[in-house]
């Protein structure tokens, strides 16, 4: 039964993961806390949507929504954090909210405040796996979501690992002065992380959307939790902040279990809570020397 | 000929006047030594040139090209490499991928090359890494190119950021006090490499130094400032027994 629940969690929390590494990203190259990055996605699943009316598969539309939300995340950099560049932490963080209430004020004046369903994106009978005596039930969308966190975590790993686009963003991540003078042109690094960042939102909120419905809310709960992984790896770490967002769904599922459902919302804030509490530098960060 | 020419620059930070109208040609192939007490201006100077601060007016040109309202980055990619005062490494970073951030400019391959993992990406890995080992070599840290930095010794780190430094195969060269902190054998040894730099590379190099021995031994041409102004300049021999600069220094530094 317990193999059971880690692997359903696990399912619920690929999606913190995805989200958490969007901050994170951001984070680490540019310093900013994005509290708009959830309703950035939402707007993509709004676009999908739309494309979607138009007759176009729901594959096609996630596909076609990606450079539309990676231009939004280039949009909201270039003309909000970067002219406010040097601002302390606590104003970037107000500036961050603020953008997200504007998103989910355009959403509710252009789109309605009621739910809509999409489709999802792989039909068919879900996956039966008997497992240690029990039951697992997988969605096909489920193990999409999956395949596409194992191929972005892959795709993330080589960028950064052995390009020189990943190499100046980790550089510009730790010092970004520095970089500048290393001939890296930091403020295209950090259009970059954003227009990624976006992007991946956007592509969070379309999978998520046949459980969730498209609303101009429906992103809150996934950017809260993954802004719990994120803390989790001190927002230091893609791969912590990957591995915190499944901690917090097989931990959600447990409760959920144990504790009835009417607990779940609470657990990742009691969880963030004692975190800080205990270690304020994260779970598994190591201590800051500095900005990251 | 000059590689670069500093035109009554201004820089100030609030009401401190950090550099005051200062006029400096530095030749090409000479290794320029720029001196002057504590808070005469002179990592300003650097910085202004780099494009790090704002100037309140003059003109910087670089090889005939006025760069004076360039972008720091576009600044370093034209070819002028800077080395810190204090270590400023890429500390979670390994020593090998510290010095590659360095050939950033040098790349020649473009996004969809790294995507696709292309042929030409690999070519341009290739020399960037036997470029990386090259340098790794002659400043004696090949051994040292999986640590990372934030372990090193202090005298390894001012190397490795030399090593990055030279990467992109600059022609100008900015040492900001290369030699503060360093033992005197490690001195010596920057010595001897700061002149292979010169002499072997090909690359002009300014230095802003406080060991006046370092200084009177390999410099060409010695600029002192002092309260941002230029008070003298000339060959070491002029600049020692220049009673200008014996005065600025007032018994602080026997020259
Ligand atoms: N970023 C800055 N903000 C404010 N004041 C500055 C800044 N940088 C330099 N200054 C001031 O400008 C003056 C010149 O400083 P600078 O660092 O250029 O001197 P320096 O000649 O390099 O001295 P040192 O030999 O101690 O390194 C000093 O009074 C310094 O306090
Ligand atoms: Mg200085």
């Amino acid at each position: 039964m317990i193999l059971n629940q880690i692997i359903l969690g696990c399912v619920v929390g690929v999606y913190y993961s995805l989200v958490a590494i969007g901050l994170v990203l951001v984070y680490k190259v540019s310093g900013i806390v994005n509290f708009a990055y959830g309703n950035m996605g939402m707007m993509g699943a709004y676009i999908a949507l739309l494309f979607l009316g138009k007759g176009m598969s729901p594959l096609a539309s996630m596909l076609l929504v990606i450079p539309v939300a990676a231009s939004m995340g280039y949009v909201v950099n270039r003309f909000t954090m970067r002219p406010l560049k040097g601002i302390s932490h606590s104003s970037m963080l107000i500036v961050t909210l603020g953008i997200m209430m504007v998103f989910e004020g355009i959403a509710v004046q252009i789109f309605g405040a009621d739910y809509k369903a999409f489709p999802e994106l792989v039909k068919g009978r879900p996956f039966v796996f008997h497992i240690a005596g029990g039951l697992v039930l997988l969605r096909r969308q489920d193990l999409l979501v999956i395949t596409i966190f194992a191929i972005f975590s892959v795709f993330m790993a080589l960028l950064l690992k052995s390009t020189k686009i990943g190499l100046a963003m980790r550089a510009v991540s730790q010092d970004e002065q520095t970089a500048k003078l290393m001939g890296v042109n930091s403020n295209l690094i950090i259009s970059i992380a954003w227009m990624i960042s976006a992007s991946l939102s956007a592509v969070v909120a379309i999978l998520a959307s046949p459980k969730t419905y498209i609303s101009p809310g429906m992103m809150i709960h996934y950017q809260i939790e993954g802004f719990t992984a994120a803390v989790l790896g001190g927002f230091e770490s893609l791969i912590v902040a990957a591995l915190g967002g499944m901690l917090l769904g097989i931990l959600e599922t447990f409760v959920g279990d144990q504790l009835g459902n009417a607990f779940k919302p609470t657990i990742s804030l009691a969880f963030i809570v004692a975190v800080l509490l205990i270690k304020p530098e994260g779970l598994f960060g190591r201590r800051k020397l500095e900005k990251l | 000929m000059e590689i670069l020419k500093i035109e009554d620059l201004h820089v100030s930070f609030g009401g401190v006047k950090a550099v005051d109208g200062l006029n400096m040609n530095v030749e090409k192939g000479t290794l320029h030594a720029l001196i002057g007490p504590n808070g005469a201006g002179k990592t300003t100077v650097f910085n202004a040139i780099n494009g790090i601060v704002k100037k309140d007016s003059g003109r910087v040109i670089f090889k005939g090209m006025d760069i004076t309202m360039l972008k720091t980055h576009r600044i370093a990619s034209l070819g002028i490499s800077r080395v810190f005062q204090n270590p400023a490494l890429f500390k979670y970073m390994t020593v090998l991928d510290n010095i590659l951030v360095g050939f950033h400019s040098k790349y020649e391959h473009g996004f969809v090359d790294e995507i696709i993992a292309g042929k030409k990406y690999q070519r341009e890995l290739r020399r960037a890494l036997s470029r990386a080992y090259y340098i790794a070599d002659i400043l004696e840290i090949k051994n040292r190119m999986g640590v990372y930095a934030a372990n090193l010794p202090y005298g390894v780190q001012k190397m490795v950021e030399l090593g990055r430094a030279l990467m992109p195969e600059p022609s100008l060269l900015l040492l900001d006090e290369p030699a503060a902190g360093l033992s005197d054998s490690e001195t010596r040894w920057l010595l001897e490499i700061i002149e292979r730099i010169r002499n072997e590379m090909d690359i002009t190099v300014i230095m802003i130094e406080h060991d006046m021995k370092l200084v009177m031994n390999i410099s060409d041409v010695i600029t002192v400032m002092d309260f941002g102004k230029k008070i003298a300049e000339g060959k070491p021999n002029e600049i020692r027994n220049n009673p200008e600069v014996l005065k600025a220094y007032l018994g602080g530094v026997k020259l």
